[in-house]
């Protein structure tokens, strides 16, 4: 049987990472300045882990224009639906296989 | 790190994702006390012209429904963009449709005062979807009662006019209440 650690992965599990696609598995889509409000990061923080969840496929990014604003729409992948669910799985596991022993 | 460190860390980061998922719950949900004030309004205000003796109610509804749900997709969409998230539309405009679907069939094929049990049925069963969608559990226990609450109007009520003015009177009563009551637990 093996270790539930190796069930992790390494783009999603990152409290911010996994913030960002918790918040887009109950939102279809989220503004950069809400995902900003909700997590409590800087634009740079937020940039720097889009990219990385965007690089892995897990979350699109759409720019667009709100009036004269430029706006920064966020959704999550099917694949990173999954990715979020394999992972709190994991983290549960975790869990219960420590308070198990 | 040891096995300790290590659920010790998953049980944070769940603690984590729990907490940013009922923020963003409850800050798309906000909005539904405004659809429900409305919808409270539409049905009570049903009833002026059927005290004004209006024979046919159905012509109010063909206007107040259609207008109702542009207003509702409206304050939904203005409360998503005001956020900054929001959920698909989909599937809340097949339930609108869907509302409007089988109650306007059941007005036309049930040819007895059960058409009105049937119609303000479908409406309170058709909320009670959106409530799935938006994960407002409570708001089922409502939609039981009202359920409850229609076909016992129409086994205790012949006339068609007073079972009317109940159902409508008893659904905008409801809605209503429950409107101000989410806008007054809204954070």
């Amino acid at each position: 049987m093996t270790h539930p650690s190796q069930a992790l992965d390494d783009v999603v599990h990152q409290r911010v990472r996994l913030g960002i696609l918790a918040v887009l598995t109950e939102a279809a889509y989220a503004d950069f300045g809400y995902l900003k409000e909700v997590l409590g990061l800087t634009d740079g923080n937020l940039s720097r882990h889009l990219t990385v969840l965007e690089e892995a496929g897990h979350i699109t990014i759409e720019k667009g224009f709100a009036g004269k604003r430029t706006k920064t729409t966020v959704k999550a992948t099917d694949q990173g639906r999954q990715a979020l669910d394999e992972h709190l799985t994991a983290l549960k596991e975790l869990i219960k296989r420590v308070e198990g022993d | 790190m040891t096995e300790d460190q290590m659920a010790a860390e998953a049980r944070e980061l769940l603690a984590n994702v729990t907490r940013v998922q009922s923020h963003a719950r409850q800050s798309m949900l906000s909005a539904s006390w405004s659809i429900f004030i409305l919808w409270g309004v539409i049905s009570a205000v049903s009833v002026v012209p059927l005290l004004l003796g209006a024979d046919d109610i159905g012509y109010y509804w063909l206007v107040a429904a259609p207008i109702g749900a542009i207003a509702s997709f409206w304050l939904g969409a203005r409360h998503s963009e005001d956020v900054g998230a929001g959920e698909s539309s989909l599937p809340y405009a097949l339930t609108a449709i869907g509302i409007f679907v089988f109650a306007f069939a059941g007005s036309i094929l049930i040819d007895s005062r059960w058409a009105i049990v049937w119609v303000f049925s479908v409406v309170a069963v058709g909320f009670g979807v959106f409530a799935i969608l938006d994960r407002q559990r409570p708001v089922l226990y409502l939609v039981g009662l009202l359920v409850v609450g229609f076909v016992g109007l129409g086994l205790g009520l012949d006339d068609s006019t007073s079972l009317y003015l109940s159902c409508a009177l008893l659904l905008g009563g409801s809605y209503l209440g429950l409107g101000v009551g989410l806008r007054m637990a809204r954070p």
